[in-house]
């Protein structure tokens, strides 16, 4: 079995709360960092610009993603285009579609062809993944963020279409595809098993990284302790 | 736990329950007897699994024979190995 050193697939954060993305930054097996309106909501941020920019004064050197957040494709450029502008590690994050379900594929070629660094995000299908990849500049770095934990949730299992991603991409030597929205430690595994490029994962499974490994009747022996101390300390009594 | 005890009755494509101390201990609950009798109230047809508690054999077979006489559908839950291995 891999140790996380000897993995290829690279492993981004996903967060909004500065203080964890900092520490997120500062460790050595954390090659960049990714972020969404819905976290930044969650962590409670009400002004995007000035958290970027906060963020962005101390991780200037690994790459991170910011997303657009109009539903109108004019607006969106112009959004891009701002948050390009803010440091040569940012990449802009752009929705698959919009709201109205209009494809962002005419956006996405026009801003590839102005170098803007994009992360083109929520696909769930290889049809999404190839006409993304039609669309990029091959020679712009980009990713491509493909939803393979939301796709799992829906009983499906989300392997063979990365695999199929991971194909397509090659069409566009620069872009990356990003497994995004993983819902368990063994996501990453499988991510590097298929040559995805990048995984981006959050706190609550990056705090299981420790556990790679793990003896198994250790890890038993710690789950049978869990139960025994949990009843002592509810004071179960028969 | 009032979920559970909805998901158990409710649920066609629920076909049984478990349950353990930790997450018993999570929700708060302290009186062990008194919660899995209540439960068994409600449950008492899908298979239903509580757990024993104790670390040592011999406490944890009366454990087991208390609990399994609690219904035709209990079953009692051992853990694999006491905390001394």
């Amino acid at each position: 079995m891999k140790t996380v050193e000897q993995l290829n697939v690279k492993i981004f954060a996903d967060g909004a709360d500065k203080a964890s993305m900092l520490d997120m930054y500062g460790k050595s097996f954390i090659s960049g960092l990714t972020t969404n309106p819905t976290l930044m909501n969650k962590a409670g941020i009400r002004d995007y610009k000035s958290f970027a920019f906060d963020v962005l004064s101390e991780i200037k050197d690994k790459p991170i993603s910011f997303e657009v957040f109009s539903d109108d494709f004019v607006d969106m450029e112009r959004q891009a285009y701002e948050i390009a502008s803010w440091g040569e590690n940012v990449y802009v994050k752009l929705p698959i579609t919009n709201t109205k379900r209009e494809t962002c594929y005419m956006l996405v070629e026009k801003l590839a062809a102005q170098k803007v660094k994009l992360n083109v995000t929520a696909l769930m299908t290889i049809n999404q993944v190839q006409d993304v990849v039609a669309a990029l500049d091959p020679n712009v770095p980009s990713y491509v963020s493909v939803f393979a934990g939301r796709i799992a949730d829906t009983g499906r299992d989300p392997i063979p279409l990365m695999t199929a991603a991971v194909e397509s991409l090659k069409a566009s030597p620069a872009a990356e595809l990003i497994w995004a929205s993983p819902r368990e430690l063994l996501n990453i595994f499988q991510a590097d098993e298929i040559g995805c490029h990048v995984i981006t994962v959050t706190n609550d499974i990056l705090k299981k990284l420790s556990q790679v490994g793990y003896d198994l009747d250790d890890f038993s022996l710690d789950t049978v302790k869990m139960f025994y101390s949990d009843a002592r300390a509810a004071g179960f009594r028969l | 736990m009032l979920e559970l005890r909805g998901l158990g009755c409710e649920k066609s494509y629920i076909n049984g329950l478990t349950t353990n101390p930790t997450l018993m201990k999570k929700v708060g609950i302290t009186d062990y007897r008194a919660f899995c009798k209540d439960i068994l109230k409600s449950i008492n047809k899908k298979p239903l699994s509580f757990e024993v508690f104790s670390d040592d054999f011999d406490v944890m077979e009366s454990q087991v024979l208390e609990i399994a006489s609690w219904g035709g559908n209990v079953f009692v839950k051992i853990p694999i190995t006491n905390t001394k291995k």
